[in-house]
């Protein structure tokens, strides 16, 4: 069971977040929420309490009502916010601890793999330049991925034209994370889900493999379609 | 916590004020050599190596693993962090210390490892294989008895004992895990057979032949393999007796020859038990003590029985009624979770071997996380830091 998993069991977890709960932070309020506009996110991660405590922020927040948190926010040290939204993305049918289970089989790889290379290299130049932590190749990766245009459908005087935009924070990490698992899920049928994403990650890392060449053929689309930008106006 | 060197107990109360500002955490701590332990020969163990990991050579590793001995994940994780060590733990010591004053003119004496499955038998009894091949001793290794229980490559009806039943391949890789552990000293001693055995019309292995020979016979007849290992094990017991080789006999997973049931089927569909196979037979006379100059240490396991029998680690669970009158009497070492200082020296370890790579996992949170969320049972501590 994942670690995450382990914590979310315990029964003083949700004492935790009862003592955490006092302090929380603005956000965006979304329509037909449990909540009234004015309560607040909740801070569950104990380091940034720590550092609200130590700033003073706390004391503001000390009576205003915050949300209950939510099942995937732990105050485990390994938290890692990206990953989180990663096996959400990776789950099907709401199988959470397989989903899980196979992005951290992933990470393992990831390290077995580094590690190979890392005992094989002579020197300590060589050494310095390999990434062995998988969270941080993980979010690079990601970014590697990310687009920076994208292309919506938009009807002018009967024909239907592919426009190029400019593509919100969230919509770029969705499609790279998004191409990241198809690519991984297309594969011959020996090969499992968690080898291929490892090696789908560490292509991503370096800047090459497939998901890269995705994103480079968005934009040389939208490269392609730059006579029809002035449609998104008018 | 208790450190050996000054400095170590310095880095212990530095981390631990560390601790109080999550902001001044350091996000690379030095760790001191205390979790390592520069003495690699087994029979030197003592308590002061409590805790303590110390190196296997690749010889070493190739010698006595080959044919099995480490479990899988262990051993592809020793693979990926470039080198196999082991942790010196307090039953081996225990374990050691016994076997350093043992009256070997005495019957044989028996010990029985136990304890939860995961918390560290198998290796454990890897640790004192190489202390009795350190010691000269000849060593009589099952790697893992439910292989021959559970899911055998080939069970077939004995030729020459009826009612019973053969694994002739399981017998094969047995007595070539044997010689590979054993070849060199057995070269050196020059054991001789003391009977003549007849395994057909043609075939037989006379009265004064080296002991080479059997093996050799057994590896290439695959039919007769079976036999060569139960007589083998008796040459040996009565080599042991005149004091011509001292014999260290060391079953992982035993319990499982007194399983209810195996997976061999008759051809009526009727099960084969465990107990009717004579490689069971062979092994189970070998750990009577009936005879003199030699060890027994065996290690009994819940994951070796049927899913139904798992309720308790304890020896007379494990064992059975049959199973305990068996090998009683008896010494039992349990072989706990960590304890502390075995915890830290394990982190630290993989630390040191870049395996454990988040930096929050070297902090004291970080550690206290780690402890509780995997209750210091080993392998859930292996299976939990893998992905970090």
């Amino acid at each position: 069971m994942s670690l995450s998993g382990v914590l979310r069991k315990l029964p003083s977890f949700n004492a935790i977040h009862c003592h955490l709960n006092f302090v929380g932070r603005i956000a965006r309020q979304q329509p037909y929420s449990m909540y009234q506009p004015f309560v607040k996110e909740p801070t569950y991660n104990i380091e940034k309490l720590e550092q609200l405590i130590e700033s003073g922020e706390a004391k503001k927040r000390e009576f205003v009502p915050v949300k209950a948190a939510r099942s995937d926010q732990n105050v485990s040290v390994f938290h890692d916010e990206l990953t989180s939204k990663f096996i959400n993305m990776v789950m099907e049918k709401g199988h959470k601890e397989i989903a899980t289970k196979l992005v951290e089989t992933a990470y393992m790889k990831i390290k077995q793999m580094q590690l190979a290379k890392y005992y094989k290299a002579t020197t300590d130049a060589e050494r310095a330049e390999i990434e062995l932590n998988p969270i941080v190749i993980f979010h690079k990766a990601l970014e590697n991925c990310k687009p920076v245009l994208q292309l919506t459908p938009i009807k002018r005087g009967g024909a239907t034209y592919q426009v190029p935009i400019p593509i919100t924070e969230n919509r770029a990490r969705f499609l790279a994370m998004k191409w990241m698992i198809l690519e991984s899920r297309e594969k011959e049928r020996k090969v499992h889900f968690p080898e291929r994403l490892a090696y789908e990650l560490l292509d991503a890392f370096n800047n090459t493999g497939k998901v890269v060449k995705r994103k480079q053929d968005l934009h040389k689309q939208c490269e392609t379609n730059r006579a029809y930008a002035h449609y998104r106006w008018g | 916590m208790i450190r050996f060197s000054p400095t170590g107990t310095v880095f212990r109360v530095w981390r631990r004020f560390s601790s109080w500002s999550a902001n001044t955490m350091p996000i690379t701590e030095t760790i001191t050599d205390t979790f390592r332990t520069n003495e690699l020969d087994p029979m030197n163990h003592r308590k002061d190596h409590d805790g303590c990991f110390y190196s296997i050579s690749q010889s070493v590793k190739k010698q006595l693993f080959t044919g099995g001995g480490l479990p899988k994940e262990y051993k592809e994780l020793s693979e990926t962090l470039n080198g196999l060590s082991i942790m010196v733990r307090k039953p081996a010591i225990e374990l050691i210390t016994y076997l350093n004053k043992t009256n070997f003119d005495a019957p044989v004496t028996r010990y029985v490892l136990y304890g939860k499955t995961g918390s560290g038998k198998s290796i454990s009894l890897a640790h004192i294989l190489h202390y009795g091949s350190n010691a000269g001793m000849v060593l009589v290794h099952v790697p893992w008895v439910p292989n021959w229980v559970r899911f055998p490559k080939g069970c077939t009806p004995s030729v020459i004992h009826p009612n019973m039943y053969d694994h002739p391949i399981e017998s094969v890789e047995w007595l070539r895990h044997f010689s590979t552990q054993n070849g060199l000293l057995m070269q050196k001693l020059e054991l001789k057979t003391t009977e003549t055995y007849t395994w057909s019309k043609r075939e037989m292995t006379a009265a004064g032949s080296p002991l080479s020979e059997l093996i050799d016979l057994g590896m290439n007849r695959a039919k007769y393999a079976t036999d060569c290992v139960a007589a083998l094990l008796g040459e040996l017991k009565k080599a042991a007796v005149s004091k011509r080789c001292r014999v260290l006999v060391v079953i992982d997973g035993f319990n499982a020859f007194f399983s209810p049931r195996s997976k061999v089927q008759r051809e009526d569909k009727s099960i084969v038990l465990p107990t009717e196979f004579v490689l069971t037979d062979a092994f189970l006379s070998l750990t009577r003590n009936d005879w003199t100059n030699g060890a027994i240490v065996v290690s009994v396991d819940a994951s070796a029985l049927p899913l139904e029998l798992r309720e308790s680690p304890l020896p007379r669970y494990q064992l059975g009624k049959q199973g305990f009158e068996h090998l009683d009497p008896f010494i039992p070492i349990e072989v706990p979770n960590y304890s502390e200082k075995e915890f830290h020296s394990q982190i630290d370890y993989y630390i040191e071997r870049n395996w454990l790579q988040q930096p929050k996992a070297r902090t004291d949170r970080g550690r206290a996380e780690l402890s509780f969320t995997s209750g210091n049972h080993p392998l859930s501590l292996m299976k939990l830091v893998a992905p970090y």
